[in-house]
């Protein structure tokens, strides 16, 4: 495969051997220098600070029993009883939206997470022994998975393990898994043969040493940018699957499965799809906004095109 | 040129072959087997032990598994892909039935991914730093965030509560007629929108790269006027890139439609899949996974084709 967006990381991602500590106040200053200057990355923050909020405390501030169903309140549109309306099993909505922040919010992270660290390592560990038959293997294997286009993967999984909180973070640690490991073994291949890796490996550090000591030390401000995005993408995918029925599974309040209760009703009560359409589509927005911004402070290429 | 296309023309074999040992593996690897998801364990009555037996039998997961997957294998070449437990009907033939309206709809979506996102991209390439740039990348933004089955659901709302210009959902047959394309029409744009962001925001950044090209300074430093140095130098070298995108534009659009095809009822591949995901029924999944897998490879493949031919310093080695 030759195509460009797929390589990712651009050549120049090298960056001169820092200390950790220089790093890691080098991230923080890039990161606050360009979220300030950005006000829509700035207001996204915000957002998602909000949001993971309203998720810890929302539930705690509005006790009201999102399972419980009542025929007397079906379908009922906003009112000060319900201030988001009732669905069509008397539910209350407000109280979905607010304990379904926390699956959604918990199954989007938990999956990316999962994506970033597998893909990680498996990128480390390729782009280290890169040329190797081990490499060659697992890059047709991940050629293999691009092969499934989207959220298909993710579908595959999930359909095969079966609706549970659980399964659908595993669906979604393996659908993050390709992406971040070419972009890790991008990173780590133009890294290896930097004269400080060769050094370290010259007074005999041995491969786990060079890979937590230098070569993912290095490779972190990429890693970030992409786990920001992939977060995006999680929590996109995870209301899809919820949708689709192979989420987390009824009663339980989850965004995408209530967006799936909408359709069901979606010229009686329309007023059901806005709430966790309206959550999912911000939240997602938000974090891409941030990871925009990240793209800009770390990628290098971004950084000469602002100069020219 | 000849040598390039043999060579990436066998790169797929391995791809396609992997894809469907991944699919075979995954279904018959995963923990409990394909007839006790179709049975559920609490199963009313009438799931005696023979007629699981049966069941297994009939779909020869009773045979050893290299035994399985070779006959998996052979029926795959001979697009044989088993028969459906729920209605007991070849599994290849129904995706022959409903393949043609996915295409429909996912050549329809590009289309539309393709008309908006390519111009937007390119203006704000232009315009880089202005307003309407800052606009344009919000907005294109806004289309890679917005969660398709959503989209859909408000359009759906727009025309069946508000504005009755297109039938709301449904399907009216091929959208080569004007019935059938009032009905596609909805989810395509649904499907579109999103894939407009990514195409809007990937032709921005390749023209950006153009526009920093020596070719380009040298065409304004001769006195060429904007225009013909945008649209005769800078343009037709930044749409090279993008052609490769749309293979990739049209995966996304097969399995957005995996999504959209169920929010508007569209009765094609997509709805197939999502349908046999809710009957449990595993030939229908396994068969309308790999149908929009190999469908994906194979589209990527013509597009690394068409690649090499508009631009001739692409050669594989």
């Amino acid at each position: 495969m030759t195509e460009p967006t797929r390589t990712g990381v651009s050549e120049g991602a090298a960056a001169p051997p820092e200390t950790v500590r220089d790093l890691r106040m080098s991230l923080r200053y890039r990161f606050w220098r360009e979220i300030r200057g950005n006000r829509m990355a700035l207001a996204s923050t915000i957002y998602l600070v909000l949001i993971v909020l309203v998720a810890i405390f929302g539930p705690l501030a509005y006790d009201v029993d999102p399972r419980l169903q009542s025929l007397a309140s079906r379908l009922q549109p906003p009112s000060w009883e319900h201030p988001f309306g009732t669905d069509q099993f008397g539910r209350d909505v407000l109280a979905r939206m607010l304990h379904g922040a926390r699956i959604s919010l918990f199954v989007g992270f938990a999956g990316a997470l999962g994506g970033v660290v597998f893909g990680t390592i498996l990128g480390l560990a390729t782009g280290f022994w890169g040329g190797t038959w081990f490499d060659h293997l697992a890059m047709r294997l991940v050629d293999v998975m691009y092969a499934f286009p989207g959220i298909l993967l993710a579908i595959l999984i999930a359909a095969i393990l079966g609706p549970s909180l659980f399964n659908v973070i595993v669906a979604l640690s393996i659908w993050g898994i390709p992406t971040l490991s070419r972009i890790v073994r991008g990173v780590v291949l133009s890294l290896r043969e930097q004269e400080f890796v060769v050094a370290s490996r010259a007074v005999g550090a041995g491969p786990a040493r060079i890979m937590a000591r230098h070569l993912v030390v290095n490779a972190v401000g990429p890693i970030i940018v992409y786990a920001t995005l992939s977060v995006a993408g999680s929590i996109l995918t995870a209301a899809g699957l919820g949708f689709l029925g192979l989420g987390v599974p009824p009663p339980n309040p989850e965004w995408g499965a209530m967006l799936s209760d909408a359709r069901a009703v979606v010229f009686r009560a329309p007023y059901l799809s806005y709430f966790p359409g309206a959550a999912i589509f911000l939240t997602v927005l938000a974090v891409n906004f941030v990871g925009d911004a990240l793209r800009d402070a770390f990628d290098p290429r971004s950084e000469v095109r602002r100069m020219s | 040129m000849t040598a390039y296309l043999v060579k990436r023309l066998l790169m797929v074999v391995p791809t396609v072959w992997g894809a469907v040992t991944l699919v075979f593996l995954a279904i018959h690897l995963a923990p409990g087997d394909p007839i006790s998801l179709y049975i559920p364990a609490d199963f009313p009555v009438n799931a005696s032990e023979e007629r699981i037996q049966e069941l297994r039998a009939r779909v020869g997961l009773d045979r050893p598994l290299y035994e399985q997957y070779l006959s998996f294998l052979a029926g795959v070449v001979q697009f044989d892909l088993g028969t459906s437990l729920q209605h007991r009907t070849p599994v290849s033939e129904a995706i022959l039935e409903r393949l043609p309206r996915t295409l429909e709809l996912g050549l329809l979506s590009l289309a539309i991914a393709v008309a908006l996102g390519v111009p937007i991209g390119v203006l704000s390439a232009i315009r880089r730093g202005s307003l309407l740039d800052n606009v344009a990348m919000s907005v294109a933004l806004f289309g890679v965030s917005i969660p398709n089955f959503w989209l859909g659901i408000l359009l759906m709302q727009l025309v069946g509560l508000y504005w009755p210009i297109l039938p709301p959902s449904g399907f009216g047959g091929s959208i080569l007629t004007l019935d059938g394309l009032r009905f596609a029409l909805l989810p395509a744009i649904t499907i579109g929108i999103s894939g407009a962001g990514g195409l809007a925001r990937y032709t921005r950044s390749s023209m950006l790269d153009v526009l920093n090209e020596d070719y380009v300074r040298t065409a304004r430093s001769k006195g060429l006027s904007d225009r013909v140095v945008v649209y005769k130098h800078a343009m037709r070298n930044a749409l090279i890139p993008i052609v490769t995108l749309l293979g990739l534009s049209f995966g996304s659009m097969l399995s957005g439609a995996v999504i959209v095809e169920t929010v508007f009822g569209w009765p094609g591949i997509g709805r197939y899949l999502v349908t046999g995901i809710q009957n449990r029924d595993f030939p229908v999944v396994q068969g309308a996974v790999l149908v929009i897998a190999v469908g994906f490879v194979l589209a990527n493949l013509l597009t690394d084709v068409v690649y090499g031919f508009i631009d001739p310093r692409i050669r594989y080695d």
